[in-house]
């Protein structure tokens, strides 16, 4: 077992999980309560990884994040370096792939409490941000907590980005999917089923803990 | 007291185009009755007064302040110091009455807070069921709650959108005496919604009927069913024999 790309992976899914509930919980406030022309294409935007094959992201963040745009100059003279084949620029991938298994189960809960509580909370002279904390998101809780889940879990098992962004350096960009396509290559079959046999287990009681979450509600 | 709530406005819902022309005397009487029936636009008028809509186009005061204009100012709802009652009661699943009922007082301290609370919860005779959830009262129980959680911040004008509709018809009668009752200990300016004559009747001081979206007549309840304006408001207000006739001025 390759505890050194474990530990990385379940540090790069506790980060991006974390980046993404604060960036992904307000873009999924808004989503779910605007009428904005925009809504349709930011809504559009945010679900693109959910069809579009990891290489393509991973290129345009390869070429986005590289030292010959201006993005990727600005990265090297804060960082001192450029974030492809780096943790930060996994991280980057990270965030863009699993934003949609974020911000989709919490627009959906967000949008599901009854507005007529919401509009009751404002009546009674309570903020609109202070109703979002004090009513949506209590509401919300087994949204919030699937979301959080699904985007740690799915993170675990990403592939494609991981290895077109961060290579394949252990350490440092070296994650258990990349491990486990590394073992295959190089025929060791029994490390290769151990590891896979952890990840299948770990996606298998995530994916129940979710949906035991998505029945319970406070009401 | 504020003199009078102004509310001239014109708003699209659906297919319907609300217009109201109305002015309460707010200073003279304490409740008015918006009466009409079902799709007249009631509701809509009450949740553009209440902020929760705005309208295409007009104004709505109260008394100096200026809470809509078309195109300079929108008051927020939070802004209005309004209490609104839905039809629903829409109380908050995942807390307790209490903190229902002092949901909308963090601006004060937790001591005078609480102190609210239990008054109000007292007055309403609402003790007994202070940590309760919502789902473990009866209808008229809720009802309460969200008068008291309305009422708790001493608002400058309470709305109530059908307050008893929610309730089975026994429950209705006994629960429509309580919060005449209650409107009258609270004596804030009321203007409630309802379909309902015998709410119009038992709780109005003064009543505006709505027919297709415009106000067709108003003045104090018993004048206006002494007095319909037409045979359509006196429909409305139950009057089954309806004969037609000529008034010919005495030569």
């Amino acid at each position: 077992m390759d505890y050194e790309a474990l530990a990385l992976t379940l540090k790069l899914a506790s980060c991006t999980t974390a980046v993404l509930l604060v960036l992904g919980t307000p873009l999924a406030a808004w989503l779910s309560s605007t009428r904005h022309r925009a809504r349709v294409f930011i809504e559009a935007v945010v679900a693109l990884p959910l069809v579009l094959p990891p290489t393509v992201l991973g290129f345009y963040l390869l070429f986005l994040l590289g030292p010959h745009t201006w993005l990727g100059a600005l990265c090297e003279r804060l960082f001192g370096s450029t974030l492809p084949f780096s943790f930060a620029g996994l991280m980057v991938g990270s965030c863009l792939y699993s934003l949609p298994f974020l911000v989709g189960p919490l627009r959906s809960s967000f949008a599901a409490v009854d507005r007529r509580l919401v509009e009751a909370s404002w009546s009674l002279g309570v903020s609109r941000t202070s109703t979002f904390l004090r009513v949506i998101a209590p509401l919300s809780w087994p949204g919030i907590v699937s979301g959080t889940v699904l985007t740690f879990a799915h993170t675990v098992g990403e592939f494609g980005v991981v290895l077109m962004v961060g290579g394949n350096i252990p350490g440092a960009t070296r994650t258990v999917s990349i491990s486990i396509y590394d073992q295959m290559q190089s025929l060791d079959y029994a490390a290769a089923s151990r590891t896979s046999a952890l990840l299948l287990m770990f996606s298998l009681a995530v994916l129940m803990g979710t949906y035991t979450l998505q029945r319970r509600t406070f009401i | 007291m504020a003199g009078a709530l102004t509310a001239r406005f014109t708003k699209e819902r659906g297919s319907l185009s609300v217009t109201s022309n109305l002015t309460i005397p707010v200073d003279r009487y304490q409740v008015t009755v918006l009466f009409g029936a079902s799709g007249s636009g009631k509701t809509t008028i009450l949740r553009c007064i209440a902020g929760l809509d705005d309208p295409e186009f007009g104004t709505i005061r109260f008394g100096e302040e200026i809470w809509f204009e078309r195109g300079n100012r929108s008051l927020s709802p939070q802004r209005r110091c309004i209490g609104y009652v839905a039809q629903d009661y829409a109380l908050f699943p995942h807390l307790t009455v209490a903190e229902n009922v002092g949901f909308g007082l963090r601006d004060i301290g937790r001591r005078e807070r609480a102190a609210s609370v239990k008054g109000m919860l007292d007055a309403l005779e609402l003790g007994a069921h202070a940590e309760k959830r919502p789902r473990a009262l009866s209808g008229g129980e809720m009802q309460r709650v969200s008068l008291a959680r309305a009422v708790v911040r001493k608002p400058r004008l309470l709305l109530l959108d059908e307050p008893l509709s929610a309730l089975d018809a026994p429950t209705r009668e006994r629960v429509r005496a309580e919060l005449g009752r209650y409107l009258a200990r609270f004596a804030i300016p009321t203007l409630i919604v309802t379909h309902d004559r015998m709410e119009a009747l038992a709780l109005g001081e003064r009543m505006v009927v709505l027919v297709g979206g415009e106000v067709r007549q108003s003045g104090e309840v018993a004048e206006v069913f002494r007095r319909p304006c037409d045979a359509e408001v006196a429909h409305l207000l139950g009057v089954e024999s309806v004969v037609g006739g000529e008034v010919e001025p005495e030569s």
